[in-house]
């Protein structure tokens, strides 16, 4: 190692312990959303049920992207620290670059949104927006009347 | 929702995930085809979720090359600000562009990943080989070793033309953002002719990169609810699984007849992208 600082093969084992616990939370959480999905499509239980089960596995996939943001903090904290000021203040604007992003698409968000957000105008996409999800070829997501149709809903509408 | 659609969700990014680990590559250049083209899921839709697996495979693998000292973090998170600018663009981007721009777009990158495939990669010309280092390269400390098993020692190398690395690190990104693919096919020429790196280095520093550049287009397309829970989560936990299993089979089926499986794979899919793009705009046109 020529020029590496003391603290990197550290910093390098903690990032790689990090991120492979990371991986493996959140690969559970969206497991046992999805099993638990599973088990309540196959027993007919309340939509609601389902619709927690989804929520469970939404947790999943916001840990999954959360995690390379954890690891850019991590990084962040780390230079700051070895009092490599140059490289904490890459990671700073890496993560300022990452945190726009998520403030972008919250602009951008269809909560309430109508059909013809200023997002999508450009997409040409199938006439009913709530439709997109799946096209006719595969009915289970589209037996739901167009104006009842919640993309968390169709699973709990079983074939 | 019929469980079955989930099953075959999973089944899918399983697959795809580990033969495209099996080559060192992301399963999102398969994942988004197989869900747009078999699954008739809406493109937008597809690649948001293979924005999270390809999160989820790069998360996932990164760790042994990490305690392997390949990957030059100091490096990654220097490019990742070029990767991650080139995501936010490529979010701006996902909603105007016309789908069947989209289907072109990525036909093209299939064909540019097949012929990649074609032409075996080695270290490239002129990689360690330069005296002095570079001043962006100084200022940053860039520069760094590898353990090379074969030779039993540390193997010194230098990083550079680093701006014009950046500048393609952003078209990376853009592209990245814009497909859900991991981009690695535009990355590996960044690594090659502008940074000069040693192979492993290049592969490990990439994928480290990844996640990062990822992130930054799956947090807007999360917030924006452009990432449709019961599609991205079987897709996501199966890509996992597939990293796993694939890397596991690495070392015994990297051989030249996988490669050309390959290659065959990756020019279908294009075509059938290409005549999707075509297909959507005469459905268009009848409407």
């Amino acid at each position: 190692m020529n020029r590496a600082t003391p603290g990197s093969a550290q910093l390098e084992w903690l990032l790689a312990g990090m991120l492979h616990y990371g991986t493996s939370l959140a690969s559970a959480v969206i497991g046992l959303g999805l099993g638990l999905a599973l088990i309540d499509s196959r027993f007919s239980v309340p939509k609601l049920a389902i619709l927690r089960d989804m929520r469970i596995v939404s947790i999943g996939i916001a840990l999954f992207i959360l995690l390379p943001v954890v690891r850019v903090i991590v990084m962040f904290i780390v230079y700051l620290r070895q009092r490599d000021y140059r490289l904490a203040a890459i990671a700073l604007l890496v993560l300022t670059i990452i945190l726009l992003g998520f403030t972008v698409g919250l602009a951008g968000s269809r909560h309430g949104d109508p059909p013809t957000s200023p997002a999508r105008l450009g997409a040409e996409t199938v006439p009913s927006q709530t439709m997109r999800a799946i096209s006719p070829e595969s009915n289970s997501f589209l037996t739901a009347p167009p104006h009842t149709f919640d993309r968390q809903e169709s699973f709990s509408r079983q074939s | 929702m019929d469980s079955g659609f989930a099953f075959w969700l999973f089944a899918v990014s399983l697959g795809a995930s580990a033969l495209g680990g099996m080559l060192g590559m992301a399963g999102g250049l398969f994942i988004v085809p197989i869900l747009a083209i078999f699954g008739h899921v809406d493109i937008h839709v597809a690649i948001a979720a293979s924005t999270v697996s390809v999160i989820a495979c790069s998360c996932s693998s990164a760790a042994p090359f990490l305690r392997g000292r390949l990957t030059n973090i100091r490096l990654a998170i220097t490019l990742e600000t070029a990767t991650t600018l080139g995501a936010l663009s490529g979010v701006f981007l996902f909603g105007l562009i016309p789908v069947s721009y989209l289907f072109f777009l990525f036909a093209a990158i299939l064909l540019l990943s097949a012929q990649q495939m074609m032409s075996r990669r080695g270290d490239p010309p002129g990689a360690s080989t330069v005296a002095d280092t570079e001043r962006w390269t100084a200022v940053l400390r860039l520069d760094s070793s590898y353990p090379e098993r074969a030779l039993g020692r540390d193997i010194a190398y230098r990083v550079q033309r680093l701006p014009m690395g950046m500048m393609l690190m952003f078209g990376a990104g853009l592209i990245s953002a814009l497909l859900g693919i991991g981009s690695g096919v535009l990355k590996i020429p960044a690594m090659d002719t502008a940074l000069r790196l040693p192979i492993k280095v290049s592969s490990a520093t990439s994928n480290f990169m990844i996640c990062v550049t990822a992130a930054g287009s799956a947090g807007a397309y999360f917030m924006r609810g452009d990432i449709v829970t019961p599609v991205a989560g079987p897709v996501a936990l199966g890509s996992v699984v597939g990293a796993v299993l694939g890397a596991r089979i690495l070392m015994r089926a990297s051989n030249a007849s996988v490669r050309l499986l390959f290659v065959v794979v990756l020019v279908s899919f294009a075509v059938q992208m290409l005549l999707q793009a075509f297909g959507i705009r005469l459905l268009r046109g009848s409407l």
